[in-house]
């Protein structure tokens, strides 16, 4: 690996070392779905499928099995709590399905006890312990398990289809097949979207029709991932990591800026991956559902939260919000409902105060903001209104997720705190003269999370249209583009960290 | 239709391969193309990356191991942002490679062995994802919660323990339990003897991350310590723990960075220690946990 190890031997000893690497599993890196490595095996993945294309079942196969060396590749041995949690998922839904009256409804505890409790060990013992030592002062101890990304949202969907099952919404999947490769679909696994059973496997038993716009704007879609993540999201989250690894160092402004950065990295992270799970999902000839709609346009926040991570937030009020009473008595109960719901949200994200503030504040304002548009009546919205209320909406959802990214909550108040006390703003010229790349990244940000649908698009319409040959060279300069212009510190993705 | 849809995706299948493979047989080749002067970057292998950022780290490091200043810390996230320019001159100028590879062959893979007080708790979960990233192993991790360098020094614990896990290297950490201490004179003999055991064998002995000013035991283990092992934490700002005593998860993960950097520049027995990409990884390793009110061990 040495830059002088030239020549043919030099060449063909990197090649192997690079094949080596290729099969082995690295849980200290694990295989994103925006690694080249990995759009490189999709890529010839892709040239062997279009012979079997049409054949439902050795497609399924074919995909699962490609789906679980993704796996493997970042989970090594621990597939196997995959394996555990879909293997009960699968055998649930057929007992749930056998059962009837009270037998299914305890059937059905039994199954969601049974897989939320492996989650809960895996994920939450460790740093529940943790806090307990911390605030009762006991000296409880718990293995800190290795978490393998994306089993959160394994252990969400297997939940979400046992109760679609229950419900009767759904047919259990009888072949194993099929259900492990619903389970395991590798573009949604690690950050979703979670995908339901009824929208998805309908695909699958019969071909659906694809024309060139169709595989073109997968292509689109799956370079829009990748930009998001590889560069804005990449760039931005250098600087956030700065200032969120000691803050006691830095000023109000550094603060600041730090929470716009955050806020345009998560959504850049979180429907990035999006992005490229739905254009992998069409060059495969498979639609998934959007998982964002332009969410920081949103013009309060219970309007955000239908915009954001749609597939989660669905979850949520499907399977919790509204089985625990919804909203349907009003008053008191509501109000329980809606915290319950709040708690619920943060142990998905995971056991700390931080989480558990930052949902418990926005379930108050979502509390209080129906509140007043139930006792005052819809008002009338003009473009302006609509645009002084997104900008208050944004400016509250970026301030509120500082308890996301804050490494504890002593440190999230004190980057508020810094915020309005320490904030001056005659320094603001220097500060953007001496970030000036930051602030270039942060505009460019801007423009891409506030740009028009219309514009938006357009240019999407005027690349879809380029004749195929130029498509060649267009994703060779892209591929080269991101090369050139993404960041030499490699980091995870924030939301590795989260899911 | 059937037919069609295979063309078609073949098509699109070949649009998306052909490029990437380019980018790959471009990466695989030792040669670098320049158009108008302006150079085609490859793109990096994980195994590149930790090697440049190895580079990085012997190099680029603040031989202070004081937390960066407010202008320090800017200035690094601004360098970030055009780590082009930065890696030119870390890459090509400033490093010898001979010498880099001689120091990086001689220091991986370690047998690593951390001991200590409490403290040592928080820090070795710290230098697990140290030692994971960088190739060493960490043998074990023995913490003395309650313990002084009394205990150390009179115990046979320590002298068993290395015979036992034959460690390359080993950090001490010790001192929190006795920052009030008034009996200078009987800790400097316990220290000596403490250094003593550790002769012949390659160590850091890490002084208390204390929130309050001690008596005088980092002196005493400063001049105890064999010269340019002691690493003093007293100055160090970290981010206090709920018991306002220890550092936070936080406070542990800047004070084991800051640690890493003066033991990979600065210390008598340097280690390679580069900052390591994924962190909270847990330790498979053996800890054997004590408590000195429980077992003095003399």
């Amino acid at each position: 690996m040495l830059p002088n190890s030239g020549g043919i031997s030099g060449t063909m000893d990197k090649f192997l070392n690079d094949i080596t690497h290729a099969i082995s599993y690295s849980l200290q890196v694990p295989w994103l779905v925006s690694d080249f490595s990995f759009l490189l095996v999709f890529s010839l993945f892709l040239l062997i499928y279009t012979f079997i294309f049409d054949k439902l079942i050795w497609r399924q196969i074919f995909i699962l099995a490609l789906s679980l060396f993704f796996y493997y590749k970042s989970s090594g041995p621990f597939i196997l709590l995959f394996f555990l949690i879909s293997t009960l998922g699968y055998f649930f839904a057929l007992l749930i399905h056998r059962t009837s009256g009270i037998q299914k409804k305890r059937m059905l505890r039994v199954a969601i006890f049974t897989i939320a409790g492996t989650l809960v060990y895996f994920k939450y013992a460790y740093p529940f312990v943790i806090n307990s030592n911390l605030i009762f002062g006991t000296s409880l101890y718990a293995y800190e398990w290795f978490l393998p990304i994306g089993i959160t949202f394994c252990s969400l969907q297997s939940i979400g289809y046992l109760i679609d099952v229950y419900r009767g919404s759904v047919a259990p999947i009888r072949e194993i097949t099929s259900y492990a490769f619903y389970m395991t679909y590798f573009p949604t696994v690690f950050f979703g979207p979670i995908i339901r059973t009824k929208d998805f496997l309908a695909q699958f038993f019969k071909l659906q029709p694809v024309n060139h716009l169709y595989l073109k704007n997968g292509l689109i879609r799956l370079f829009q991932g990748l930009v998001k993540i590889l560069l804005l999201a990449s760039y931005l989250g250098i600087f956030v990591n700065t200032i969120h690894e000691s803050p006691k160092d830095f000023s109000g402004l550094d603060h600041l800026f730090s929470i716009y950065a955050f806020s345009f990295q998560l959504y850049f992270e979180l429907s990035g991956f999006a992005d490229i799970a739905i254009g992998l999902s069409l060059l495969m000839g498979i639609r998934i559902k959007e998982n964002f709609d332009r969410p920081y346009l949103a013009s309060n926040l219970s309007l955000f939260w239908r915009k954001w991570f749609i597939s989660l937030s669905n979850w949520i009020r499907n399977y919790i919000y509204i089985p625990i009473g919804g909203n349907k008595e009003g008053g008191s109960t509501s109000i329980k409902v809606l915290f319950l719901t709040g708690i619920i949200s943060s142990l998905i994200i995971g056991v700390d105060f931080r989480y558990l503030v930052f949902a418990l504040i926005h379930v108050l304002v979502m509390y209080v903001n129906n509140g007043i548009f139930r006792k005052a009546g819809k008002p009338k919205n003009t473009n302006l209104s609509r645009f002084v209320k997104a900008l208050l909406t944004f400016n509250f959802v970026s301030f509120t997720w500082v308890f996301i990214r804050a490494t504890s909550l002593e440190n999230a108040f004190l980057s508020l705190k810094a915020i309005f006390t320490n904030v001056n703003f005659s320094n603001l010229l220097a500060f953007t003269g001496e970030k000036n790349e930051l602030f270039c990244v942060l505009l460019i940000s801007a423009v891409v999370v506030f740009l028009p649908p219309k514009i938006y698009r357009y240019f999407q319409s005027k690349i879809i249209h380029l004749p195929i040959y130029m498509w060649f060279f267009l994703v060779l300069l892209l591929f080269q583009v991101l090369i050139q212009l993404k960041p030499n510190e490699f980091q995870m993705p924030f939301i590795t960290h989260l899911f | 239709m059937a037919k069609n849809n295979r063309v078609l995706i073949f098509i699109v299948a070949l649009t998306l391969s052909s490029p990437l493979i380019l980018v790959f047989v471009y990466n695989s080749v030792p040669t670098t193309i320049c158009i108008a002067g302006f150079t085609l970057k490859k793109m990096k292998q994980p195994s590149t990356l930790a090697f440049k950022n190895k580079f990085d780290s012997i190099e680029a490091r603040n031989p202070n191991p004081k937390i960066n200043s407010e202008k320090s810390k800017t200035v690094n996230a601004i360098d970030s942002l055009t780590s082009i320019k930065e890696t030119k001159i870390n890459y090509n100028t400033t490093i010898d490679t001979l010498k880099f590879e001689q120091f990086i062959s001689e220091n991986t893979g370690e047998r690593i062995l951390i001991m200590g007080d409490s403290e040592c708790g928080g820090l070795c979960k710290q230098l697990n994802d140290y030692c994971i990233q960088n190739g060493h192993k960490l043998v074990l991790s023995f913490v003395w919660n309650s313990a002084t360098i009394l205990n150390f020094a009179y115990a046979d614990t320590v002298s068993k323990i290395i015979s036992q896990y034959k460690p390359t290297y080993v950090f001490l950490v010790i001192g929190l339990n006795e920052l009030y201490a008034k009996d200078i004179a009987k800790r400097k003999i316990a220290a000596d003897i403490v250094a003593n055991k550790l002769k012949g064998t390659r160590y850091a002995w890490i002084g208390p991350a204390n929130y309050v000013t001690d008596r005088g035991i980092n002196d005493v283990f400063l001049s105890a310590a064999a010269q340019g092992s002691f690493f003093s934490s007293k100055n160090l700002n970290l981010p206090k723990g709920s018991d306002n005593r220890h550092p936070s998860v936080e406070g542990y993960r800047i004070w084991m960075d800051t640690i890493a950097s003066w033991v990979s520049t600065n210390a008598k027995y340097p280690l390679v220690m580069s900052k390591p990409i994924k962190r909270k990884q847990g330790i498979k390793s053996r800890i054997i946990s004590l408590n000195a009110s429980k077992f003095r061990g003399y």
